[in-house]
């Protein structure tokens, strides 16, 4: 329960998949970006990052495929304990302070289950517009490790997107507090605010407009940015 | 308030799922620990475990090297999750009372 012990799992287990080469090909998601966001990125260094028990890590569609690596054995290593859902054979791997996910994108209509990543022995759960993370990573350097990220921008935008389709109101609180901790410090940079915008030029208009109504409805001060 | 007692209730609910995926996988794995003994110039392997108030050695088997190693992995990687169980039972307990408060 103390973000110290927390942070220090959370490490560890980033370092054991860098050892064994798995490292590289995840993108990790999810509110503990926020802690290497922190540390990594100029501007960012103020973001206040919620307390968080969940550890995401997305597989990029198509997975490149490399060697093998046995996920389950070394989070077994580390003191974690499958916990299945379901009949499919999806598992979360729980820890008394953590729960480690992993998660793909969804393309199409998606599938009936979750995808069997065979190379690491592990199954991942379809989620909606995560390729939209997935396609704007970058790599943070942090105490020996390197950690593949979604860009700040996007993962604002992201997460902007996904509140507007939560139905808890503790997670939509959560994916706003983010978005817009990370968007107040972008913001300050004229050239980061300009890129925020050309990304959202980009964006399908569908999700142009869930971006600017949610933002309009829970920050109209943030708003008249997206709309210069 | 009412945000934070639903991070509270998740996080309630999460670790009632790791209790239980911590006691399922602990009933898989073997208790006690593995004993050596010396007899008549040969070693024989025994697992050793309390039960009630005396303990009990039972014979491991002729077990090759690599599954006396094995054994001792299961054995290990139980106190591992024995150990875990407890903090996840007190962080239940913890998050219970924040909860009631």
């Amino acid at each position: 329960m103390i973000e110290d012990t927390q942070s220090e799992t959370v490490l560890e287990v980033l370092n054991r998949f860098q050892k064994a080469g798995v490292l590289q090909r995840l993108i990790l998601i999810g509110s503990w970006c926020l802690y290497f966001y922190r540390y990594g990125i100029r501007g960012l260094d103020g973001l206040r990052m919620s307390r968080t028990t969940d550890i995401d890590f997305l597989v990029p569609r198509p997975f490149r495929s490399g060697h093998k690596v046995d996920i389950p054995a070394i989070l077994q290593e580390l003191g974690f304990a499958p916990t299945f859902h379901g009949q499919s054979g999806l598992a979360v791997y729980d820890h008394p302070e953590l729960r480690l996910e992993f998660l793909i994108p969804e393309l199409g209509k998606g599938s009936s289950g979750p995808i069997t990543i065979r190379d690491l022995h592990i199954k991942a759960q379809e989620i909606r517009y995560l390729n939209f993370l997935a396609d704007h990573p970058i790599k943070i350097e942090y105490q020996g490790l390197i950690v593949t990220v979604p860009d700040p921008a996007i993962f604002a935008l992201h997460k902007l997107i996904v509140s507007s389709r939560r139905k808890k109101p503790e997670k939509r609180e959560k994916d706003l507090a983010a978005a817009v901790g990370i968007l107040k410090f972008l913001f300050k940079d004229p050239k980061e605010e300009a890129r925020v915008r050309a990304v959202l030029a980009k964006l399908p208009p569908k999700w142009r407009k869930t971006i600017l109504t949610v933002s309009a409805k829970h920050f109209p001060a943030l708003n008249k940015y997206f709309e210069k | 308030m009412k945000v934070l007692k639903g991070i509270l209730k998740e996080e309630e609910q999460r670790l009632k799922e790791a209790q239980g995926s911590y006691e399922r996988e602990i009933g898989k794995l073997p208790k006690g620990s593995v004993q050596i003994k010396k007899i008549k110039e040969r070693d024989y392997a025994y697992r050793a475990y309390r039960k009630g108030e005396r303990v009990v050695y039972e014979y491991a088997g002729d077990l090759k090297p690599e599954e006396l190693k094995e054994l001792g992995k299961k054995i290990e990687l139980r106190r591992l999750y024995e150990q875990k169980l407890r903090e996840v039972r007190q962080n239940l307990r913890e998050v219970r009372r924040m909860v009631r408060d």
